[in-house]
């Protein structure tokens, strides 16, 4: 477990209300630490989910090298951190396409925004390019916390302004001092738009951004092609049990970290949003050909993601492994499909929902 | 079961020192310091945990409950004994005779 940055004294946050007479009655008692994660172990499904994770930190803070503190906190905390933080991070093709397109887009005297700060990574690149100040909105108080730490520890704490924040409630003239001239951002799901990406941009170039800004990617798509890939959740025929009642809770989207097994056809183009347009449009009719005949199942999505300097970032398969996964969008009836034979799908953006929807068979 | 025949009409029962309780969800939470057990009440015993704040005769609990509860009286008495008994073994009340 990570030691150094906890090794501190934790700020005591607010109890909250409900439960605050437990932790009254325990927080003098020298097993406090491990007593306070047994109770927010305890509680975290009945009391607020981030008034949880904070005290679910500031059990570990005082009690930085105590495992079980660090078990009986693990939920709470997963709740508000999920683990993709570290999977991103951990993503250096990732980090290296951003650190390139923001030195080549960010220069000296920019005022740059970031929305979905993280740890900071991304503000304090735009910082070592030059820029004059960074505002990184980060709505989550544990990684708004941990991003401020992080900015001081690496000295750009007189350039970068973390603000605890949905980019939606952040103003000019309140928390930012005026338009700002670039956004950076990775906003970017599986499905390219599940993070609400498309609502937080128009809001941002709406109230927060110049007129003309530079944007950080400057352009994100989709990429498709059929697979015959067995839909996981047919099971009917598992030791000759029927099991297909369960077949109306699947998950009509699979995350993979693996690529199909068994592709069709050849990747398309589902979509392609350019982040420096007004406005961006959010239904496309898109005709994926086969180049084998089979039985379709579904349609194998990835993500692209282009920046200033003409890097790219994509997932297709082939390349190497991503903290972005395959997403396999399942055909709610498999057809037959041959190099005469395409499929047509309606792609459609639904706030952060990606839909993928096969026209019906042209007879 | 002995603990359940020790109360008697007259028997005052209170919340016993060394637990803390806080309502959450409509329902009352009882933490016993020491050894860190957590009990959650439902409404009904919500209820009764609320009553006993104060040392209260066992008729005068059982009064009270005939009034706010639409239930025969003996079941009632045979409920809240049952309770009783369990918030005797988990040391969450005291009894005075």
């Amino acid at each position: 477990m990570p030691g150094a940055p906890m090794d501190r004294p934790a700020n005591q946050p607010t109890w909250p209300k409900t439960i605050a007479p437990f932790i009254q009655a325990i927080e003098h008692r020298p097993d406090f630490p491990r007593r306070l994660a047994e109770l927010v172990g305890k509680m975290s499904s009945r009391i607020d989910a981030q008034e949880a994770a904070q005290l679910a930190a500031h059990a570990r803070g005082l009690s930085p090298h105590d495992p079980v503190v660090w078990a009986l906190t693990d939920e709470a905390i997963r709740a508000q951190v999920p683990l993709w933080h570290w999977v991103i991070l951990n993503d250096k093709a990732r980090n290296a396409t951003y650190a390139a397109g923001i030195a080549a887009a960010i220069h000296p005297g920019m005022t740059v925004l970031e929305i979905g700060g993280g740890s900071g990574i991304l503000s304090m690149l735009a910082a070592r390019a030059g820029a004059d100040h960074v505002y990184c909105v980060e709505c989550q108080p544990l990684l708004a916390e941990a991003a401020r730490r992080n900015i001081v520890a690496n000295g750009f704490s007189d350039r970068i302004t973390v603000i605890e924040a949905k980019s939606t409630d952040v103003a000019v003239g309140a928390q930012l001092p005026r338009r700002c001239d670039a956004l950076v951002q990775e906003l970017i799901s599986n499905t390219v738009v599940g993070e609400t990406l498309l609502p937080v941009l128009a809001d941002a170039r709406a109230r927060l951004l110049v007129d003309d800004p530079v944007m950080v990617p400057d352009r994100v798509w989709a990429m498709g092609q059929l697979i015959g890939d067995r839909e996981p959740w047919h099971i009917g025929d598992s030791l000759g049990l029927d099991l297909s009642a369960l077949d109306l809770f699947a998950d009509p989207i699979s995350a993979r970290n693996k690529p199909a097994e068994m592709p069709l056809g050849p990747p398309v183009e589902l979509f392609s949003l350019d982040m420096t347009a007004r406005s961006l449009p959010t239904a496309w009719t898109v005709r994926l050909d086969a180049s084998q005949a089979g039985t379709c199942t579904g349609v194998q999505q990835w993500i692209g993601i282009g920046f200033p300097g003409g890097g790219v970032y994509e997932n297709a398969p082939g390349t190497a492994p991503s903290s972005w996964a395959f997403r396999h969008h399942w055909l709610l009836e498999p057809r037959a499909v041959d190099p005469e034979t395409p499929v047509t799908v309606d792609v459609t953006v639904h706030g952060p929902l990606l839909a993928i929807t096969p026209q019906p068979k042209t007879a | 079961m002995s603990d359940n025949c020790a109360i008697s009409a007259s028997t005052r029962i209170t919340q016993a020192p060394g637990q803390v309780s806080t309502e959450l969800d409509n329902e009352i939470v009882i933490m016993s310091v020491e050894e860190g057990a957590y009990f959650s009440m439902n409404p009904v015993a919500s209820d009764i945990w609320s009553r006993i704040a104060e040392p209260m005769a066992f008729s005068a609990l059982l009064a009270a409950l005939a009034e706010e509860y639409d239930a025969v009286p003996d079941m009632i008495e045979a409920d809240v004994r049952a309770l009783l008994a369990s918030l005797l073994k988990d040391n969450l009340i005291a009894l005075e005779n």
